[in-house]
């Protein structure tokens, strides 16, 4: 089995010096997608032709020292709720085990027209919510670290891809946790941007008020080379910021040094029971960045439990409305955890969900208050390492407050890091928040984090 | 946690989504509403009447 060298921007280096062909690049993903897909179920379809189409123009331009940038080669997926111009886009669901788009998702041509080349679609719960499920046209992806364990949801392909290192960098969406919550469980980087900084148009929907689109990596440093290339203006998707878009690589390297870090402790001390390792981790998190030159303090929000109730009444109320002409007509032909999710969802009212609305605008605002002399949050990015696949509870979200959803409320920039292993050896992640639309001064934390640590020397596989 | 929702009211919601239920799913679903009753009495009563949503249209 071919090994990938480790990360995206250091592949990208060696293809800069004509060290390394796309196309064997290209074949090196491809092989080792097909050794390690039977246990992972990574991918729930590869794209053999179209990757190595992609990869030989790149190769092409490399040769011609005409390379786009550091994107040009690369071996991405693409989760499969991103819309693919003649190849199935299904959200993991029988329901649409036929579709095949006639255009490409916003994010798939920008990173198509950066040079990367596309390895395949990634599993996904059941159109980005219902998982891990046993009973769809694909098995639920499972944890390279570990895989009789959970990856987190619902980017699950595109964790266990990445963690796997058959591509460098594959696409996520976030509405509760779906980038940050396998990018934890996989020992991964993993940014939910600002929520309107990166199109959402082709993306097949989940809650249209806190959908965000984004990158999952190896590196913080992936990350933002990942980033850089689907954020900006979309005329075609309503939520898109019209506003340039940041520059996310100029201060990557400028390091911590003044910024002002507020621990929520609460959220993942008082709030919910989390593991010793993710405390620990998160300390850790405070110490290196502290070390760096950050000046960090305890900062107070609300309680957890008002970002849960008010997140996921939203979250299921705008996912009922998706569906419901499907799941009037086809309820029996979702999996089991997603139509008894979407049903639960219909028991939500209108007056219901405009108070959630209510509550949102109102957490919105302590929020900004409270990070009035910060510049950045940091807390646990989830409760515990991952757990068994076959144990996840049909409504584990519901079940205890998530430390995600808060910041896709506030629609705040959120990062997950890897900062270290827990029980069985399993990989935890801490979160970094900015405020909106400073997601480099997220990425910039992020990257400081990891240069000052290690953790990014251990693989999976 | 609070008990799950009232039956008749889970029933009379079901069919307004237009949704049949076998008894095992009815059974599943009724269970979790208690997250729902948990999450809506979270949030009434909202503290100040005038607070918009979050939702609100700006041309």
């Amino acid at each position: 089995m071919t090994e990938l060298p480790l990360g995206l921007a250091a592949t990208a280096r060696l293809i800069a010096a004509r060290q390394i062909s796309p196309v064997e690049l290209a074949e090196s993903a491809l092989t080792r997608a097909a050794a390690l897909n039977p246990v992972l179920h990574a991918f729930i379809r590869l794209t053999p032709e179209l990757a190595r189409e992609q990869a030989r123009a790149a190769e092409a331009r490399q040769m011609q020292g005409a390379l786009k940038g550091p994107l040009d080669g690369i071996p991405i997926g693409h989760k499969d709720i991103y819309e693919t111009a003649g190849i199935p886009t299904t959200g993991h669901s029988r329901i649409l085990e036929n579709h095949v788009p006639d255009r490409d998702a916003t994010v798939v041509r920008a990173w198509a027209e950066a040079g990367t080349v596309t390895i395949g679609k990634t599993a996904t719960h059941e159109f980005a919510w219902g998982g891990p499920s046993f009973d769809l046209p694909w098995p639920p992806a499972r944890n390279p670290w570990d895989p009789s364990r959970f990856t987190g949801g619902s980017s699950t392909g595109a964790g266990a891809s990445v963690a796997a290192g058959i591509v460098l960098g594959a696409t996520g969406s976030d509405t509760g946790g779906s980038i940050r919550g396998p990018a934890g469980l996989c020992g991964l980087a993993g940014i939910k941007p600002t929520y309107g900084l990166c199109s959402r148009t082709g993306v097949l929907p989940l809650a249209h008020s806190l959908d965000t689109t984004g990158p999952i990596a190896w590196t913080v440093e992936d990350c933002a080379l990942l980033l850089r290339a689907m954020a900006g203006h979309d005329p075609a998707d309503p939520s898109s910021a019209d506003r340039p878009a940041p520059d996310l690589l100029g201060g990557l390297e400028g390091g911590v040094k003044g910024l002002r870090i507020g621990i929520i402790r609460h959220f993942h001390e008082q709030d919910i029971t989390t593991s010793p390792a993710v405390r620990a981790g998160v300390d850790h998190l405070a110490d290196v960045l502290r070390q760096e030159g950050a000046v960090v303090s305890e900062v107070t929000l609300p309680p957890l439990a008002d970002f849960h109730a008010a997140g996921w009444l939203i979250l299921m109320s705008e996912a009922h409305a998706v569906h419901e002409p499907w799941l009037r007509a086809r309820f029996n032909e979702y999996g089991e955890i997603l139509r008894e999710r979407l049903a639960l969802a219909a028991l939500v009212t209108a007056a219901d969900y405009l108070q959630a609305q209510r509550r949102r605008r109102w957490l919105c605002q302590q929020v900004k208050a409270a990070m009035a002399d910060l510049d950045l949050l940091v807390t646990a990015a989830q409760a515990t390492e991952a757990p068994p696949i076959d144990q996840v509870p049909k409504f584990a979200s519901l079940e205890q407050p998530g430390l995600t959803i808060p910041f896709n409320l506030t629609g705040q920039p959120a990062l997950t890091v890897c900062t270290g292993f827990g029980a069985g050896g399993m990989p935890v992640g801490a979160q970094i928040i900015g405020k909106p639309f400073e997601d480099a001064m997220v990425l910039r934390a992020g990257h400081a984090f990891e240069r000052a640590t290690n953790w990014r020397a251990r693989r999976a596989m | 946690m609070p008990e799950p929702m009232p039956e008749k009211l889970f029933d009379a919601l079901i069919a307004h989504a237009g949704l049949v239920l076998t008894p095992a799913q009815r059974a599943s679903i009724l269970n979790a509403s208690r997250h729902l009753t948990a999450a809506t009495e979270r949030l009434r009563p909202q503290d100040q009447v005038a607070l918009e949503p979050a939702t609100v249209f700006r041309p």
